[in-house]
Order: C-alpha cells, then sequence, then structure tokens
C-alpha cells in the first residue's frame, strides 16, 4: 500500500499513533505539509464523514478519527498547509453544549480550514471580534436550546454593525435550527449534521 | 377582526378562533389534544389532519413532510396550517395524545401517619346568658390552645352557622396548626388529600385518606403543556417568549389536576371539599409552572432557578379545585433540573437514610440520576433526549395501545403489542429490546453499526431478509406489514439506533462521571433503583446487554415504579417525612454534568451497545 493510502486508513481507523508515524514518514520522503494535507488528510476525512452520514460511523467513530487526524496535523506548521480558509466556531451565548461544536470544528479543520474555535458560551461580540482579527470567511455557530439560538440573530446584526457581514459568510446548525431558522435570520447556510457542514462551508467559501 | 368557526371530527368539537391561528391552536381551544413532539415545528409531522375550507397555502415544511398527492387530499399539518375562515377538520386516531399505560405502584417507607391536616370534632356548649363568649373564642377554647386563629375571613364567615346549625356540634379543620374552616356537624371521618406527580409527560393523582395514609383512588393523564413540545426545553421557550406563556401552561396543568381530581372523588364516592392538601412533585421547570412562577432564570447558563425551597400556598390562590380553604405544598427541588421528583425519589426509597453504595436512576427525557454513599446524597440531571419515551424513533410512540413493548430475536423474530393489538410502532421499552436482541443477533455491532445483508451470512435466512435497504439505510422489519395496523411495516432504523444510543449515552455517562468523580467504582454499587415508568417495563438484561446501566448482577437491579408519585404520598401523610423532603432538598449536592471535563469522552464511551463497567 502506498504511504498516502497507509495514513488515509490510520486516520480512519482512528489509529493515533500509526497516523502520527506516517505523517512524519511523509514529510521525511520529502512530501510537503500541503500535500500531505489535500492528499492523506482531507480525503480521510471525507471519508469519515460519508460513513458518518450513512450511519456506518457514529459520535464514538468520528471522534477517534478526528484525534488521529489532529496528532497527524500536530506535525505540519500552519503556514506550511496552506489553509483553503478560515472559520471562527463556537457554541452561542448561554448554551454549553459543545459535542456537536466540536465535531463539526474538527471535520473543518480536516478538511483543510484553518480554525479558530472560540468554545461555548460565545457572545456576538466575541464571535465579531475573533472574525475581525482573523479576517475569517466564515462564522459558525451553534445552539443547543431553543432558548439560546436567538442568540444567532443577534451575532449576525453584531456582524452587521461592525462592518464584516458582507465579507464573512455565516453558518449554523444544532438540534433545534433549521433551514428555515436559518432564512428567517438571514444566515447564509445551515448544516444538519457535521459531514454536511464541511460541504456546506466549501459551497459557501466558492459562493 | 374575523371569527371563525372550526370543528373537529369524530367527536364534533368546535372552536371560534380568529383567522390567523393555527388549526393546533385552534384544536387545543377546541379540547381535542393534539400531537405536537416537535413543539410545533413542522418538522416530526405527528399532527397530521385532513382538513376542509379555508386555511392558509401549505408551508415549506409542509411540502417536505407530505405528498402531492396527500396535500391533494386535504392532509395538513396541523401546526402550521393557519385558519383563514370556517373549516372542518377530521383528525385520525394517530395524531391524537392517547391516554397511555402508567405506572402508579411502587415502593413504600414505614412512617408514622401525622398529616398536616387535622381534623377535631367538637361539641360546643351554645351561647348563653351567663357565656357570651363569640363563636371563635369558643372553638378556640374547645381546641385547647394548641391552635392559631385563622389568617382567611372565610373561616370567620362560615364560623357562625356552623354553630348553630347542629346543636354545636361542629368540627374544626386545621392545617399546619392554623384554624382554617369550621364546618357543622361532625365531618372528622370527610379528611383526605391528594399527592400529585406533574411529570412533563403524565400526570399522576392519588387520593389520599389522611387518618390512615391509604390511597382511595389514583388517575392520570398526559400532561396538555405537550402540545408546546415534549421535552422542558421546549417549554421553557414557550414560556419565556409567549406573552402570558406561564400563565397559559399553569392554567393547562391545573385544568388537567381538577379533571384528575373530580376523577378520584368519583372513583371513591369523596366529595371534593373533604379534600384539604394536595402535595406535588415535579422537575424543577413542572414546579415553576404549577406555581405560574416564570422560568427566566432556568433558560439558559447558569440555570438558576426562580424558587428551589419547598413551598406552601393556597389552593384556591392556583385555581386548584379541592376545600377552599386547602393548601397546596410543592416539594423542594434539589438544584438546576433537578427537581422535587428526585426528591420525591430519594424519600420513598430511603437513600437518605441506607448504608452502603447505592444508585437511582429515574429515566425518562430528562435523566435524574441520584449516587447514596452511606447517606451522603449526590445528584444530576442528564439530558437523555425522548428517545425512552418513544420520541424521535421513526416509528416511535409512547407505551399506549398498539406499542411493541418487548422483542425477542432469535431463530424467528417474536414481539408483545400493548393491548394486544396489531403493532403500530415502539415504545421505548421495545426500543431497547429491539436493538439488545439485534446485538446478541449480531444483526447490529457492539459500535451501533447495522450489517448488511450480505454480511449476515450465517443468521437464518428468515431472520436475514428482514434486513432491508431503504433510502434512508438498513432498517430491520418487526411486523411485516401484513402484520402491522398500520398497513406499512414496523421497522426500527439504523437512524433510531443511534438515537438510542445518544440517549443511553446520556444516562451512562451521568452515572459513570458521578461515581468517577467520587473515586467510586460500578462494581461496587449494592442496588441500583429504576425509578419512573420506564423503569418498571424495561428488561434487566437489555438494559444491562446494552449498557444503559453498569453490568452488575440483575439482583442487584430493582424496578421501584412511580417512586417520585410515592414520595409525594408520603410527604402529604407525614409532618416529619415533609421536613425530611426539606432536609433532603437543602442536603443533596448538586453537581453540574456539563462543567465536569471528561464529560465528552464518558459520553462517548458510554454510546457502545455492550455490558459496560467504568469508562475513561
Amino acid at each position: 500500500m502506498a504511504l498516502i493510502d497507509e495514513l488515509r486508513e490510520a486516520i480512519i481507523t482512528g489509529n493515533r499513533d500509526r497516523t502520527k508515524q506516517l505523517v512524519q514518514k511523509a514529510l521525511d520522503e520529502g512530501m510537503t505539509a500541503r500535500q500531505i494535507v489535500v492528499e492523506g488528510v482531507a480525503p480521510a476525512m471525507e471519508i469519515v464523514g460519508e460513513k458518518f452520514r450513512a450511519n456506518e460511523f457514529f459520535v464514538p467513530e468520528l471522534l477517534i478519527a478526528q484525534r488521529a487526524m489532529k496528532e497527524g496535523l500536530s506535525l505540519l506548521s500552519a503556514e506550511a498547509v496552506d489553509h483553503i480558509g478560515t472559520v471562527v466556531i463556537g457554541t452561542v451565548k448561554g448554551d454549553l453544549h459543545d459535542i456537536g461544536k466540536n465535531l463539526v470544528a474538527a471535520m473543518l479543520e480536516g478538511a483543510g480550514f484553518k480554525v479558530v474555535d472560540l468554545g461555548v458560551d460565545v457572545s456576538p461580540e466575541k464571535f465579531t471580534a475573533a472574525a475581525k482579527d482573523n479576517s475569517a470567511n466564515i462564522v459558525a455557530m451553534s445552539a443547543l436550546l431553543t432558548t439560546t439560538m436567538g442568540s444567532m440573530r443577534d451575532t449576525i446584526q453584531a456582524l452587521r454593525a461592525a462592518g464584516i457581514r458582507d465579507n464573512t459568510r455565516v453558518l449554523i446548525g444544532g438540534a433545534p435550527v433549521t433551514q428555515a431558522y436559518a432564512d428567517e435570520i438571514k444566515a447564509d447556510g445551515y448544516a444538519p449534521d457535521a459531514a454536511s457542514a464541511v460541504e456546506k462551508a466549501k459551497a459557501l467559501l466558492a459562493a | 377582526m374575523t371569527l371563525a368557526t372550526v370543528s373537529f371530527s369524530p367527536g364534533g368539537k368546535e372552536a371560534s378562533v380568529e383567522a390567523g391561528v393555527t388549526l393546533a391552536s385552534a384544536a387545543a381551544l377546541a379540547g381535542v389534544p393534539l400531537r405536537s413532539p416537535c413543539g410545533g415545528q413542522g418538522r416530526c409531522g405527528k399532527c397530521l389532519v385532513q382538513a376542509r375550507g379555508k386555511l392558509s397555502e401549505p408551508t415549506a415544511a409542509e411540502r417536505r413532510v407530505l405528498s402531492e398527492q396527500e396535500l391533494s387530499e386535504g392532509w395538513r399539518l396541523a401546526c402550521q396550517a393557519v385558519v383563514v375562515g370556517d373549516a372542518q377538520v377530521s383528525v385520525p386516531a394517530s395524531s391524537l395524545v392517547i391516554e397511555h399505560r402508567i405506572v402508579a405502584e411502587g415502593v413504600g417507607r414505614e412512617t408514622v401517619v401525622e398529616p398536616s391536616v387535622q381534623k377535631a370534632a367538637l361539641r360546643l356548649p351554645l351561647p348563653s346568658p351567663d357565656d357570651a363568649r363569640s363563636d371563635l373564642t369558643r372553638v378556640m377554647d374547645a381546641l385547647g390552645g394548641r391552635v392559631a386563629p385563622p389568617s382567611r375571613a372565610a373561616a370567620l364567615r362560615h364560623l357562625p352557622h356552623a354553630v348553630r346549625a347542629q346543636h354545636g356540634q361542629v368540627t374544626a379543620v386545621v392545617i399546619g396548626g392554623e384554624l382554617v374552616d369550621v364546618e357543622a356537624g361532625d365531618t372528622s371521618e370527610a379528611c383526605y388529600g391528594v399527592a400529585v406527580d406533574v411529570g412533563t409527560t403524565t400526570v399522576v393523582l392519588y387520593l389520599c385518606r389522611l387518618g390512615t395514609g391509604q390511597v382511595a383512588g389514583v388517575a392520570s393523564g398526559v400532561n396538555p403543556q405537550a402540545q408546546h413540545g415534549d421535552d422542558v426545553i421546549s417549554r421553557l421557550q414557550f414560556a419565556v417568549s409567549t406573552e402570558d406563556g406561564t400563565r397559559r401552561l399553569q392554567r393547562e396543568v391545573v385544568g388537567l389536576i381538577n379533571d384528575l381530581v373530580a376523577t378520584v372523588c368519583q372513583q371513591a364516592g369523596v366529595s371534593r371539599h373533604a379534600i384539604y392538601e394536595m402535595v406535588a412533585v415535579g422537575n424543577t421547570c413542572m414546579a415553576h409552572f404549577l406555581l405560574g412562577v416564570p422560568p427566566l432564570g432556568l433558560a439558559g447558563k447558569p440555570f438558576a432557578p426562580g424558587f428551589k425551597s419547598g413551598q406552601d400556598v393556597g389552593a384556591a390562590e392556583l385555581g386548584i379545585d379541592i376545600n377552599p380553604a386547602g393548601r397546596v405544598y410543592m416539594v423542594p427541588g434539589i438544584g438546576g433540573f433537578v427537581g422535587a421528583d428526585t426528591v420525591g425519589v430519594i424519600l420513598a426509597s430511603e437513600l437518605d437514610v441506607s448504608n452502603g453504595l447505592r444508585v437511582a436512576v429515574d429515566i425518562g427525557t430528562n435523566g435524574e440520576i441520584v449516587v447514596a454513599r452511606d447517606g451522603d446524597l449526590y445528584a444530576c440531571s442528564t439530558a437523555a433526549g425522548p428517545a425512552f419515551e418513544g420520541a424521535r424513533i421513526s416509528q416511535g410512540m409512547r407505551a399506549a395501545s398498539g406499542a411493541i413493548d418487548s422483542v425477542t430475536v432469535d431463530g424467528a423474530v417474536r414481539y408483545h403489542v400493548i393491548g394486544d393489538v396489531p403493532p403500530r410502532g415502539l415504545c421505548g421499552s421495545g426500543v431497547v429490546d429491539a436493538v439488545a436482541e439485534l446485538v446478541k443477533a449480531g444483526i447490529v455491532d457492539g459500535s451501533g453499526r447495522f450489517r448488511a445483508p450480505e454480511e449476515l451470512d450465517w443468521v437464518e435466512e428468515k431472520v436475514r431478509r428482514r434486513v432491508v435497504r431503504n433510502e434512508g439505510g438498513l432498517e430491520f422489519v418487526l411486523a411485516p406489514a401484513e402484520e402491522s395496523g398500520t398497513g406499512r411495516p414496523v421497522v426500527i432504523t439504523a437512524r433510531d439506533v443511534r438515537q438510542l444510543q445518544l440517549a443511553k449515552g446520556a444516562i451512562y455517562a451521568g452515572i459513570s462521571l458521578m461515581l468517577s468523580r467520587l473515586g467510586l467504582e460500578p462494581e461496587g454499587i449494592e442496588s441500583l433503583l429504576l425509578a419512573g415508568a420506564f423503569g418498571n417495563y424495561i428488561r434487566r438484561e437489555s438494559a444491562v446487554a446494552i449498557g444503559i446501566v453498569p453490568a452488575i448482577d440483575g439482583e442487584r437491579i430493582v424496578s421501584i415504579g412511580n417512586a417520585a408519585g410515592v414520595g409525594a404520598r408520603l410527604a402529604l401523610c407525614s409532618t416529619s417525612l415533609r421536613r425530611r423532603a426539606e432536609e433532603i432538598g437543602r442536603r443533596v449536592e448538586h453537581v453540574d454534568l456539563s462543567q465536569e471535563p471528561g464529560f465528552y469522552d464518558h459520553f462517548a464511551e458510554a454510546m457502545a451497545l455492550r455490558p459496560l463497567s467504568r469508562l475513561g
């Protein structure tokens, strides 16, 4: 099996040590960080995403694959990776649920995005400042409570007030969130799960 | 303002509504209880009705759920269709909230019966020229000075008539040491109270003879607040975002309680005026709604309740239809979403006075877990979601007539249906059983992955051919179309298995984190108590086999039924246990799992469908 195939396999099966070894080997053999991400990590995570959507993989499998992926990425310097875009992500104000948000963040990272994770209970001001500081292409927000999802609208307004709404796409998700809600608050996209979030983010980037 | 008449069949109920309201609201006004698991967001399709008349055009949500053909036949989602003018609506049985099986038995705790309500039959000397004491003094003197005078004018107003009606024979009603009423004649035998467990889904009410603590009647019903969503979060949202929301929720639950009071009174041949006190338990949100307290602090972190101590208020003030002088005692809560129902469970199961390591799990939409170690108490809540109540399961339903509640898969597939009718869906215990059996048969692996028929060459043909591939992925046919009551096969899907994994992962992670925080091992659990309706119906072997609860000896797992309701009864009949409940409310340490590092890892690991022990 070619090195790059082995690397993909190691990520998909969540083998952390093996992933790290293989990334190191690829670097030693002269592959660039960008090549490793584009040919190894991203396709592997895409397969993980597909399996997740087909109900073949679930949260635990996704989690171990992501851990292996992160272990591999830790050997690559951010500059060398040449990210396809920057996403600022967080769970909205008042909400402490971060499992879904973490899965999305890792999938985006695996797809080659630079991900700035603001954690949970993130205020509209904090989203806006981070989007500005990082020249983010996308602000991604998650909410698990119907009582907190209203904060998404506030963040969109804050982005507008800060004058950066036009060059920042807004992607939202979480159990109570729907496409209809995204339309209502004029978000640019809605993703029902971690795998679709990657696709949506790429589409928003191209739009 | 245009008024429109909306009529509902079968039943012929009508509502006169303003144009602009949804069919679901019109149905609620007409007293037709429609299902609404998604809280009226147009997502679940469970409020399907067939309507004629002047209605809005179908919404995008309806177009997603309904086919062109169905729309042309007049099928609508009641939560989406808006009344424009008069309309006639036909409601299929599957869209109605129906009465379901309820556990009304449970554990008990021995106690001395010493209710807060005392009735004393007195024979008063009638006023005479040399005894012109006031009527009130006459009663107070006869009571011997141990009782406080009334604080309500009503008691005084009844007094003169009562004293003179039967030659000085009266009965003094004393609640919590205060004279609250005086009745004519000897009515001391007619002394009742009600205990009520206000569940998110189900409300159970017990009529108790206060002198003996005996149960004289039981009634239960579906919490009508369910029309605003199945879980407490949807109701919180309704309460805080709708004008008068809390008051509406309060009126709805009080309306049901009054109906249940009427039912038990009829069962026992008792007048509602003979009921002097109601004791209530329920989770923190239910407690707020019952008292009509806006749950503002519960809508977001740090989830601070409006009150948590026990509350003693006038029944009339809440609109509870018992004796107008009667009281309502709301049992204290613990903290966050862990409420009076958990205090009730602890009270009923004696966890507060037991030795060794005991764990009580109330499995429901909001799972509550109590860990007791030599009487030290810790409690947490964990958001399992409604899968255990049959919601978010493709063919899930409540434990009502037509629900598959147990399953075996060996050489063949066998199932049991509540009510012995053709199956229409699966209730929570059926889902648990089906998944446990599919795992045992190897059709679903321990990670929760459905195996395709081609991977199952070792499975008997007649079972293997029940694994079918559909648009949504793989599914297992429990009852083929010709056996089912819906004309469609009853199936469990790959997605359903995932939903159960999320629900049970949350419960197990809760148990596991609580124990690890205390430095304890699951093997050390001396008894594990399963409370709540679900706990009673679930097969212990299934619960252990797929890791809903730790893998311990089956004998150490005990179903204790509606322990919360039993706790309410105990607090009704014994003032010392009521004081004990207050103490429990203060003493239990509330553990906020969302703040616990490691929750994520425990949760992910707890999703495995196999017997589980220590995680991490």
